[in-house]
């Protein structure tokens, strides 16, 4: 499956694909939601979230919306006025990683929305408060719900799958695409300067190839299997040094309910072969 | 005794077009001798003739050299229509050694036919210039790119990776370049009778760099297949000799024919690599006459006729002699001492890998892996 992120105001040219539908403001994608078919809409993306939500209430079926909080606003308060429109779609908050990001994070959880961190090439200190935010994820009883991608990853780690950031992101180019608004193909929001020719690219195959044979931090790298150079994006000289402990957390974290996990299957099946022998 | 089934290493060449610096078998392309479409007809024709005969139904050929795709497409092409016209009541696979180079246009198409089971060696060196281009330089990238497409065209691909001495300034990282690359497994071998001032491997280096290659596995929980490693460990675990060539046994009901790209037998590649121990020729002699050769089964003959010294060996279970073409002038193999050393390491280590893996002993007696215990691990 192969999804198209869009302006809401070219929606129809694309109204049998799978799509996220993208526009500053709710009434223009309540009108754009009306002119596609609805189940291929993965969800709808709200660039100035600080408006009036209510035009949502409009949409009578669920559909999941995303509220993009580009950099850092001091003031997140208006993620209340979103708390009855969540009541009837599910909502995740989008949110850009850059100084103070935390307190958007925390009151998005405590609003029992979704998040979703954007992260590019994040320095020594914000890679700190990224931390603090995980700490806070990981270990807080409170939140119960997925901040990613920590919560993919977590997921990827725990399962041992190959899927990479890329995809958690949203980011793969053999699986979303991003059209800007004078309707060229690129790979994302994020980073625009990436052409898409098709969507079968070979982009990250490619990739792979180089940062395996360039001789640099990537080709070594415990994390490479679900990263595949997603932080050399957009200078490529970026040292992951930080980030590596980001995911070194990430993976401590897998690998601990890994084993409880292992373990409590292995008490299950001990006890039921207990119980087995007792009834017999 | 039934035979279960007999397998083929064919050798359809031993030109290259790679010069590894530790590598004694290939010769220059001007004397490295090719084998014919009307020689491989007759080895399958034989062979499907023979299996028919002895009611085999599974086997299996592996394609190795040399470089096998240096002969390029038509040749394989050839094997797929011999190979359906003779071998069709075979339940076959078949398998190769690569460098990868060459791993396109045509060739890739005829190996995709041709391997559908879809298992395929790769070799290279991701660190050290050791495997080279003949024009010199590095075949890494070639080889990766080549490992790369097979990896999209659904293969598995395990990796060899020859051990030298500078491999030990690189454990960590070529650990986690296997991870990375995609290899299914690994298997490291020595490299064997290569006395380099750069890269010669000695038998204590062999030890450290199979302890600290263990203990970076372990810290990653095993997540990468290192073949003689689980090889060991799960005959640890069931009392079994390891499934290899080289620790273990070949059994005498399934026995392997190796064949030169001249059509010269033998019971070992290396061994043709050294042109030692020719059973004959395959075009003046059948399988039966094969399989009855005093020379067979010499590689379990040489295992069984063992020295005290491994009769003896607290390893034996394991190790069961190494690898027969790199046995010394005693009967043991010449990596013994870094293979003790390393064993030790690995079974003092080894109940992390089992809480991992809970299979557990067949006997339930810890001490019956210890070093120290009173018998051979399982000998016998």
């Amino acid at each position: 499956m192969f999804i198209y992120n869009v302006p809401a105001s070219i929606v129809e040219d694309y109204a049998d694909k799978h799509l996220i539908v993208r526009s500053d403001v709710p009434t223009e994608l309540v009108k754009a939601y009306g002119k596609v078919n609805s189940a291929g809409v993965q969800y709808l993306q709200i660039l100035q979230p600080d408006c009036t939500p209510n035009p949502l209430l409009e949409i009578g079926e669920p559909v999941r919306i995303e509220l993009v909080v580009e950099d850092f606003i001091p003031d997140v308060s208006f993620l209340h006025n979103y708390a009855e429109v969540g009541k009837r779609h599910p909502i995740r908050v989008g949110i850009r990683t850059s100084p103070g990001f935390s307190e958007a994070v925390k009151l998005s959880l405590s609003l029992g929305f979704a998040v979703a961190l954007e992260v590019t090439q994040p320095d020594a200190v914000l890679v700190e408060e990224v931390k603090t935010v995980l700490d806070y994820y990981l270990h807080n009883p409170e939140v119960n719900q997925p901040v990613d991608f920590f919560h993919s990853l977590l997921t990827v780690l725990f399962d041992d799958s190959d899927c990479t950031l890329w995809e958690i992101q949203g980011e793969d180019p053999t699986m979303n695409g991003f059209v800007t608004d004078d309707g060229r193909l690129v790979l994302s929001r994020r980073l625009p300067s990436i052409a898409l020719g098709e969507p079968e690219s070979t982009f990250l195959d490619d990739l792979k190839l180089e940062l395996l044979t360039d001789q640099g931090e990537c080709m070594t790298c415990p994390f490479f299997t679900n990263c595949l150079g997603y932080f050399k994006f957009p200078d490529r000289s970026f040292s992951c040094s930080h980030v590596r402990e980001l995911l070194g957390i990430l993976s401590s974290a897998a690998k601990e309910l890994r084993r409880e996990y292992d373990a409590a299957v292995r008490d299950e099946d001990g006890g039921y072969e207990h119980g087995e022998e007792e009834r017999s | 005794m039934k035979l279960e089934t007999v397998d083929l290493l064919i050798k359809p060449t031993i030109g290259c077009n790679a010069r590894c610096v530790y590598c004694h078998a290939i010769k220059p392309d001007e004397i490295a001798p090719v084998m014919s479409q009307d020689l491989i007809t007759e080895i399958l024709t034989k062979y499907g003739e023979f299996t028919r005969e002895q009611e085999i139904d599974y086997a299996t050929i592996i394609w190795h050299g040399g470089e096998p795709l240096k002969v390029g497409a038509d040749f394989y092409y050839h094997v797929g229509s011999v190979v359906k016209e003779h071998l069709s009541h075979l339940n076959l696979m078949h398998q190769m050694y690569s460098n990868a180079c060459l791993y396109k246009g045509r060739v890739r198409e005829a190996i995709r036919e041709l391997l559908k089971d879809r298992s395929i060696s790769v070799s290279f060196d991701p660190f050290h210039p050791t495997r080279l281009h003949t024009n010199g330089k590095s075949n890494f990238v070639d080889s990766l790119r080549g490992m790369q497409q097979l990896i999209r065209d659904g293969f598995t691909v395990s990796l060899v990776y020859v051990v030298h001495r500078k491999s030990l300034e690189r454990v960590r990282d070529l650990y986690y370049f296997f991870k990375n690359c995609g290899a299914a497994d690994v298997a490291l071998f020595p490299a064997d009778f290569f006395d380099h001032p750069e890269y010669g491997l000695s038998v204590q280096d062999w030890a450290k760099f199979l302890k600290q290659m263990w203990d970076v596995w372990e810290e990653d929980d095993y997540a990468v297949g290192l073949s003689f490693f689980e090889h060991w460990l799960e005959s640890l675990e069931s009392h079994r000799l390891p499934e290899s060539c080289e620790y273990g046994i070949r059994e005498r009901s399934a026995p392997m024919v190796m064949i030169s790209p001249e059509g010269k037998i033998f019971t070992c590649h290396v061994f043709m690599d050294q042109g030692k121990n020719c059973l004959g020729d395959i075009t003046s002699m059948s399988f039966e006459e094969i399989l009855k050769h005093p020379l067979i089964h010499q590689i379990a003959e040489t295992k069984e006729n063992m020295p005290d010294e491994c009769r003896t060996c607290t390893f034996l279970g394991i190790c069961n002699t190494g690898c027969v073409a790199a046995h010394n002038e005693t009967g043991r193999t010449v990596w013994c001492e870094g293979l003790k050393e390393f064993y030790a390491h690995m079974i003092e280590r080894q109940d992390r890998y089992f809480e991992i893996h809970p299979q557990g002993c067949c006997c339930g007696d810890e001490a019956h892996f210890r070093p120290d215990a009173p018998d051979s691990i399982h000998a016998g």
